[in-house]
């Protein structure tokens, strides 16, 4: 690799990252140009901030608290590594090797100009500097037994940007398929949320376990000390515990993960335990030789053509004898009273639907919400009566649509841009575009809604009717948020950068507007309430045996809803006539 | 006769798919090349082996006398052609001209020599206009004549071009001939893939044509001609026959 060509791939990313900000408007190249202010500005502070911390309080502490120190560091790093893969997966126009094999470059300069992109990434920086900073501080402040902490510190980040880069070169070589591509989004996405969430998880799971736990550990002595100091002695033992309890495991994780070594290796350093974190470091250097090997070769065999979409293959591969399965009989649904047309948008809308990574991330965030603090609600349970389990269902079931679906039903035509020109050509009434488009997403949303309040119910059991009245109410909800999102959809579509769910530039009022009406939205919702309240005022006064009110008012109110959407279905398909030009060319023309 | 492609038994399986059967591609030096062929039977594969984008299954395969296989060989090869892929590689965010300018220095060419052949690239392609433009704001046929021009600059001794004229309009088809013709008639080489026989029939010296994987006819122009129209022996090498009789069933009753 001559240098010169060295020089122009990183002129190249430079280039491209500055035209990729100006695009989206002056005001975001401002925000840039700070942004990167700010970060050139975290990296010296954590440099600074590392040594301080070295020389002054860190260094009068028990390995302990270096350990945990560390730790966090490295859970930064790893939480911004993160960020990085998902925004290099998001880029279009990422520094892909495919754009550049029939230029003549060396494979082996292709590696370095992306293992060279890897390292400069703002997590490395700022993290980094903040290790060198605390291990120049210990090793100055303690000597000797801080000394191995700089090649420990070295050693991490080698066999971690070796990791990240060959992670990224793994992606690089799957996401050659567009659709894999997406699916990949989704799943490094879901990765993403769940480890967002774990910490919380752990938190609320530890003080849900708090009593069980104390118990188990306290011992007689501890409970005459807690007796004679009184609630607060009892509060900072407890406190203490807690740090002890934390640490061991803290501890023990960073053993056995090769993440957690650079710290594990730097408590045992200054635990002068040489071995252990001798052991470390060159764990941490073999990892990181292996993996540059590893990435190496995925390189060469990106360079030499060993990689290509196979869904070209499978295009042109002779077809297979046509097969009636279900995905074809999706196809011919059938719907009474003369709905055929919204019957057919309604199909290949849920088909679509059924295929696109965005809707598979929309199911898999509330369902991994709901197992996380679920499970978390459920050891917290407390009693709450029939009517305020009733109530929990109903808003349940509310917050389940706006967590998932609601996304895409105040959007729906900028999500399938091509489908939608395909209803513009088609002599449709448009009531039968937006009927079709709302019944394709009905089974995902009531899917969802009906799992949020099955949990309600496993939580707290619900009476019968209440439970029959609340599964009714999921009509009545999608029905208003129907009419809701067929009006955000026709009046204030919103740009969507293909083959994402990300917002396209230059629309920052747009969503600002769109996001306070949705939560506008949940004004009618909270009216859904009145059959509910009724039943409770009854139920005060003495009446309740007579009938069940909540359950016949709620089946009243879904039947005034029905008709509601029907002649509100009319006044937005004359209203999507009118505008659909206007739609395309928002989402459609400029997102092109 | 010195050959600027040679192939011998080239294959690329697809899984149990073979979409490049035993190719045996001779191209000789100062040819205007046509390879025909109908979707999906192996030109821009043969292509993508051919310029180093794609590895072969088996086989061989020598362009400008070098081993394309041979990783030091292929760099050379590189240094040496020129390009116009199927997905056209070009970065959406950039201009045509900072695109060009990429291209000019990682082939290693001088800054000036860079700027004065960018300069009569966005003339003569008619891009002068757009040059500030970033390529995601292109249209097919600018994108497409922005992939020429990127595959010109480097003045190469073989052009490999993946549809070249497919989107472009017809003034621009008319440039683009035009300098391809110059471009062969100084002794260049030129080895297109197309849809469009006219074009081939009207540019091209030699033509091959590639039917499920498998080389059908390798000849120059005149040689086929001879025993009829290009379209007759493209029809009659790919089987197209039969398909022609077929009919659509409604099309003769009355439109309702």
């Amino acid at each position: 690799m001559i240098a010169a060509q060295l020089r122009t791939l990183l002129w190249l990313r430079g280039r491209l990252l500055l035209n990729h900000t100006r695009r989206h408007g002056k005001a975001s190249l401002v925000i840039y140009v700070v942004f990167q202010l700010i970060a050139a500005g975290c990296a010296v502070a954590a440099l600074v901030t590392g040594y301080l911390l070295g020389r002054g309080p860190l260094a009068h502490q028990p390995p302990g608290a270096v350990l945990l120190t560390i730790v966090g560091v490295t859970a930064f790093y790893l939480l911004f590594a993160l960020v990085g893969l998902l925004s290099d997966l998001q880029q279009s126009d990422a520094l892909s090797l495919r754009r550049l094999l029939h230029l003549p470059m060396t494979a082996r300069g292709a590696f370095l100009v992306n293992y060279a992109v890897t390292c400069l990434g703002l997590n490395t920086l700022v993290c980094g500097g903040a290790m060198l900073g605390l291990s120049l501080g210990l090793w100055l402040e303690v000597g000797t037994a801080a000394a191995l902490l700089l090649p420990l510190s070295g050693a991490f980040f080698v066999m971690m940007t070796a990791l990240v880069h060959q992670f990224r070169g793994w992606l690089a070589s799957m996401v050659i398929s567009p659709r894999r591509r997406q699916t990949l989004t989704v799943i490094v996405s879901g990765v993403f949320i769940v480890i967002l969430m774990l910490p919380s998880a752990w938190v609320s799971l530890n003080k849900a376990r708090r009593p069980e736990a104390v118990a188990q550990q306290s011992n007689a002595g501890a409970e005459r000390v807690q007796r004679e100091a009184g609630p607060d002695r009892h509060r900072r033992r407890m406190s203490a515990e807690d740090i002890f309890v934390l640490q061991a495991r803290v501890r023990l994780a960073t053993a056995i993960l090769p993440p957690g070594w650079l710290a594990y290796g730097a408590a045992s350093s200054m635990e002068r335990r040489v071995v252990p974190a001798l052991g470390c470091l060159s764990g941490m250097i073999l990892i990181g030789l292996w993996s540059l090997g590893r990435s190496y070769r995925t390189t060469l065999r990106m360079y030499q053509g060993h990689f290509i979409a196979t869904p070209d293959a499978r295009a042109t591969s002779p077809t297979p004898a046509p097969r009636r399965d279900h995905r074809e009989r999706s196809w011919n649904w059938r719907f009474p009273v003369g709905l055929e047309p919204a019957a057919g948008v309604a199909a290949a809308s849920f088909r679509i639907l059924l295929r696109r990574p965005e809707m598979k991330l929309t199911l898999l965030v509330p369902l991994m919400m709901l197992v996380l603090f679920g499970g978390m609600a459920r050891l917290r349970e407390a009693a709450i009566g029939d009517y305020g389990g009733a109530l929990r269902a109903m808003v349940g079931a509310a917050f389940m649509l706006l967590m998932s679906v609601l996304y895409l039903m105040t959007n729906q035509f900028a999500f399938d841009r091509a489908g939608f020109r395909a209803f513009v050509l088609a002599p449709l009434r448009r009531r039968e575009v937006l009927l079709g488009k709302n019944l394709a997403l009905f089974p995902f949303a009531a899917a969802l809604m009906l799992l949020a309040v099955g949990f309600c119910h496993w939580l707290a059991p619900l009476r019968l009717d209440h439970l029959a009245a609340v599964c009714v109410n999921i009509v009545a909800i999608y029905l208003v948020n129907c009419m809701i999102g067929n009006a955000l959809s026709i009046g204030l579509p919103v740009i969507v950068k293909t083959g994402t769910a990300m917002p396209g530039p230059g629309q920052t009022l747009r969503l600002v507007v769109r996001f306070l009406l949705t939560l506008a939205s949940w004004l009618p919702l909270t009216l859904l309430l009145w059959p509910l309240a009724l039943e409770f005022l009854l139920q005060l006064g003495g009446r309740t045996e007579v009938f069940p009110a909540f359950l016949v008012f709620s089946l009243l109110q879904t039947a005034g809803l029905l008709w509601l959407y029907h002649v509100i279905l009319d006044q937005q398909g004359e209203w999507l006539l009118r505008t659909e030009q206007q739609i395309l060319t928002i989402v459609a023309t400029a997102a092109d | 006769m010195t050959l600027a492609i040679r192939t011998t038994a080239l294959c690329r399986y697809f899984n149990e798919f073979r979409a490049v059967d035993r190719l045996e591609l001779q191209v000789e030096r100062g040819t205007f090349y046509g390879f025909l062929g109908p979707n999906g039977a192996g030109k821009s594969t043969t292509i993508k082996m051919l310029t180093g984008l794609l590895a072969a299954s088996s086989g061989h395969a020598r362009v400008l006398g070098l081993d394309i296989l041979d990783s030091g060989e292929a760099l050379e090869i590189k240094r040496r052609i020129g390009v116009v892929p199927e997905d056209l590689a070009l970065f959406d965010h950039l201009t045509a001209r900072e695109h060009l300018t990429f291209i000019g220095r990682m082939h290693l060419m001088p800054r000036d020599t860079i700027a004065r052949r960018i300069d009569e690239l966005l003339a003569l392609l008619g891009l002068e206009q757009d040059e500030r433009k970033l390529t995601l704001e292109y249209s097919h046929g600018m994108k497409k004549k922005l992939a020429l021009a990127a595959a010109l600059l480097p003045n190469p001794d073989l052009l490999f071009l993946d549809e070249p004229f497919e989107g472009v309009d017809a003034v621009t088809s008319r440039v683009i001939r035009d300098t391809l013709a110059g471009y062969v008639r100084r002794g260049s080489t030129v080895f297109l893939t197309s849809h469009v026989l006219e074009v081939v029939e009207r540019l091209c010296t030699h033509v091959g044509i590639i039917a499920k994987g498998r080389l059908v006819v390798q000849s120059a122009l005149d040689d086929i001609r001879r025993g009829g129209s290009l379209e007759q022996c493209f029809l009659e090498q790919v089987g197209a026959d039969s398909d022609a009789a077929q009919t659509l069933s409604w099309l003769d009753e009355t439109s309702s």
